[in-house]
């Protein structure tokens, strides 16, 4: 038989390790869990958390990790899906709904069209290359280094000849990428060009362009620095990014390595704004050495 | 590429000076075919000088003709060349920055030692540098474990708390191993401290010049110096503590992973052995062996394992010469480096990046004048708070509001921005097309500093692409 004073000891003990779990399970504030952000599903099965706005950086779901703050520290170099657990073989549903959502979007940067009125905006004419379609554009990669022969006739008809630096924008694999980042970009790249006594001619717009479009164009209009904005092939990680190829006086026996480029130009890499101000100060050096790609490189200025 | 450069540290201490010289590091990280990222990767250092007792004239002044020639004379032995030396700094601690001398010996120093060796001062600052050059924050970062250095010298301990490699909190006492030296091994009283004093007030030991003292009452005041530091790691200060103090003391016990000591005192605390003749333990004249010896015999209280660093009686001076220098973000803006370097700026913040335009300009002008009203010079650095992404709008606002704070005022530039978001390019060049073609604009990113820190600036590395940077941090909270 249990004393009076035994019996009291357990549920005494009992009592502690309820309020003990309570405590564990009622205050998300506990260190561990406020470092690990677990971004829990509600649940009310009418909502949904915007799977849009976790940072996998920050998205750690290995239940219990033995070092926590290690797994963050990892965590937060790399954008990489790593630490997200499984269900057997399988993702997590929540992991592989943000990866349905992220190939999404890389296919819709590469599919879309550029928001004619975003043209419009900016004060640019378009022109297209000799490609007729997206799927034209995406087999042909030869067609779109071509500007069509309406595009020529335009091009000659609308643009300053011989400008010191030309702009080109072009569309490339991502159209998110130059809706995303051309309106930072663009008054920050102007000021900046302006600021080092440069001017610069007629900007347009290409629709289904490659890189080496940019040959095609100093052709016509002869630039000593053409800069041509392009979207980059999307990935996983982003579909925004774009990149500035410049090149002094572009022909059609420009080869790759004469071109300089920056690329990442996005929110999460060279912010769109600093992007501006960084690629007018590249021009600068180009337009002074008469010169760029690699050879600009290898001569160290 | 790798860039390399030398940069001096010297470390003007209670009781010693010692000067080291290193070559940092720099090359560009970034993977080809995106904008620069130049970083410090590597910190070598190549020659350690001996360390020597702190050349005083008395207790009021330091000896600085006697310091000049230890730096003439390192300098010789080490073959450098002020000219070749890019960066460092002079620190100057504990009872010696409290010379009536001492800013002057400092000025001096840093101007003989290299065209960028800046002075650093203040007890919190070295408490970060000292943990930066013990390899305590190395440590941390290298296991994840939160680490507290304590920097003990003659005159300070100096405190600093890492995790992660990330400086979290700083404190400091006036608690040393000379807060009483001797003159010969007698031990016969040469001099004291305030410390030294009101510990020897509060044990009933009289001090007089001259005076003999029992090598009991010796072991009673390292005693109590070691329980008094001892009560400020347990988070309750006791009486002594609480006068010693240099600031705020924790009031909550620490929480480490591990304590590591550096400092004259750190190193006789791994080396020390329960030791009782006399002329070995006062073979500094002072209490330092003793203060180690009694810390040591405390060893199971303190409230986490001690961990011996790396470097222990080097460590602030290599923290002044290796860790001091930093380097800006890789793309920035200046209209002219000849105006380089500049240092000792005192820095203001801006409150809110967002904000408008008008707010901005007048928040401006108020610290424009609240500064000027105690500072020499009125050069000034705004500092622009991380944001969360900058459009160009947001951009352009910050530069008329910085611009039109210029040109309200009388201040005449050089215009110097300092921005923890990689926008001081585009920043730049917008505040210099709104000032035109007589103003200097500095810009300089990826540089975070708070209301009241000061900073130094150095004239461009690696082909003018980033320039070194020293951030003098004051404000730490306990």
């Amino acid at each position: 038989m249990l004393t009076e004073k035994e019996l009291r000891e357990i549920v005494e003990s009992v009592i502690k390790e309820l309020s003990q779990k309570d405590i564990k399970i009622s205050t998300p504030e506990s260190p561990q869990e406020k470092e690990v952000k677990s971004y829990p599903v509600s649940e009310d099965e009418s909502y949904l958390p915007d799977l849009a706005e976790i940072s996998i950086e920050e998205w750690c779901l290995v239940p219990d990790p033995a070092d926590p703050e290690g797994l963050k520290r990892i965590k937060a170099t790399t954008p990489a899906r790593i630490g997200l657990w499984r269900a057997g073989p399988r993702y997590k549903l929540e992991p592989w709904l943000r990866f349905r959502m992220d190939l999404a979007a890389a296919k819709d940067a590469v599919m879309k069209e550029v928001d004619p009125k975003l043209i419009e905006e900016l004060g640019m004419f378009t022109v297209q290359t000799m490609v007729r379609d997206k799927d034209e554009y995406l087999t042909r990669p030869d067609l779109g280094r071509r500007l069509s022969p309406e595009a020529k006739e335009k091009i000659l008809a609308s643009c300053q000849k011989s400008p010191q630096v030309q702009l080109i924008v072009v569309d490339g694999l991502s159209s998110t990428a130059i809706e995303a980042n051309i309106r930072d970009f663009l008054p920050s790249f102007l000021h900046a060009l302006k600021g080092h006594g440069l001017s610069i001619g007629t900007p347009f717009f290409i629709r289904f362009g490659r890189v080496a479009v940019m040959d095609e164009v100093g052709e016509l209009l002869q630039p000593e620095v053409l800069v041509e904005l392009i979207g980059e092939r999307p990935g996983l990680v982003t579909a925004k990014s774009m990149s500035a190829y410049m090149c002094y006086r572009p022909n059609k026996s420009t080869i790759e390595s004469d071109r300089t480029l920056i690329s990442n130009i996005h929110d999460k890499g060279l912010p769109p704004v600093e992007a501006g101000a960084q690629v007018a100060a590249m021009v600068k050096k180009i337009y002074d050495a008469k010169m760029s790609g690699v050879k600009l490189a290898m001569a160290g200025v | 590429m790798i860039e390399t450069f030398l940069s001096v540290g010297i470390d003007i201490g209670t009781t010693t000076t010692s000067i080291v010289f290193s070559k940092l590091k720099i090359e560009n990280v970034a993977a080809g075919f995106v904008a620069p990222k130049i970083k410090i990767v590597g910190r070598e250092i190549i020659y350690r000088s001996k360390i020597y007792f702190t050349p005083l004239i008395d207790d009021r002044y330091i000896d600085s003709e006697r310091i000049k020639n230890i730096v003439r004379e390192e300098y010789a032995r080490a073959g450098m060349d002020p000219e070749s030396i890019k960066t460092g700094a002079v620190i100057m601690t504990g009872e010696t920055a409290r010379k009536e001398n001492a800013a002057e010996v400092l000025r001096a120093i840093s101007s003989m030692a290299g065209s960028f060796v800046v002075a650093i001062a203040g007890p919190h600052l070295e408490a970060y540098l000292a943990g930066m050059g013990s390899g305590a924050a190395f440590i941390s970062k290298n296991e994840g474990k939160t680490i507290c250095n304590l920097d003990i010298g003659g005159g300070t301990t100096n405190a600093a708390i890492f995790a992660s490699g990330k400086l979290k909190s700083t404190f400091c006492a006036n608690i040393g191993g000379r807060v009483i030296r001797f003159d010969g091994q007698e031990p016969k009283v040469g001099g004291w401290t305030s410390m030294g004093a009101a510990v020897c007030e509060e044990l009933g030991i009289s001090l007089k010049k001259g005076q003999v003292l029992a090598f009991s009452d010796l072991v009673r005041i390292a005693k109590r110096l070691a329980s008094s530091l001892l009560s400020v790691l347990k988070g309750n200060p006791d009486s002594l503590a609480l006068k010693a103090a240099i600031g705020a003391l924790p009031m909550k016990p620490i929480v480490a992973d591990g304590f590591a000591f550096s400092g004259g005192v750190g190193k006789l605390y791994y080396n020390t052995e329960l030791d009782r003749d006399m002329r070995e333990i006062l073979r500094y004249n002072d209490l330092g062996p003793l203060l180690a010896q009694e810390l040591k015999s405390l060893e199971r209280e303190i409230p986490a394992p001690v961990i011996e660093p790396i470097e222990t009686v080097y460590a602030t001076v290599i923290g002044a010469g290796v860790h001091s220098v930093e380097i800006s973000g890789s793309t920035i803006f200046y209209t002219n480096q000849h105006i380089l370097p500049l240092v000792n700026i005192p820095v203001v913040r801006i409150e809110d990046p967002y904000a408008t335009l008008e707010s901005i300009k007048g928040e401006l002008l108020e610290k424009f004048d609240r500064f000027r009203s105690t500072e020499e010079s009125n050069l000034i650095a705004i500092a622009v708070p991380k944001g969360h992404g900058f459009g160009f709008e947001d951009v352009l606002r910050l530069a008329e509001a910085i611009a039109l704070a210029y040109k309200t005022s009388d201040m005449n530039g050089p215009v110097i921005v300092l921005c923890e978001d990689d926008i001081g390019k585009a920043l730049g060049t917008l505040i210099k097309g709104l000032l035109g073609k007589n103003w200097e604009v500095i810009v300089v990113d990826e540089i975070s500093l708070e209301e009241g820190d000061y900073v130094d600036l150095g004239k461009p590395l690696y082909g003018g692409t980033v320039i070194p940077v020293v951030m003098k941090t004051l404000v730490f909270s306990v």
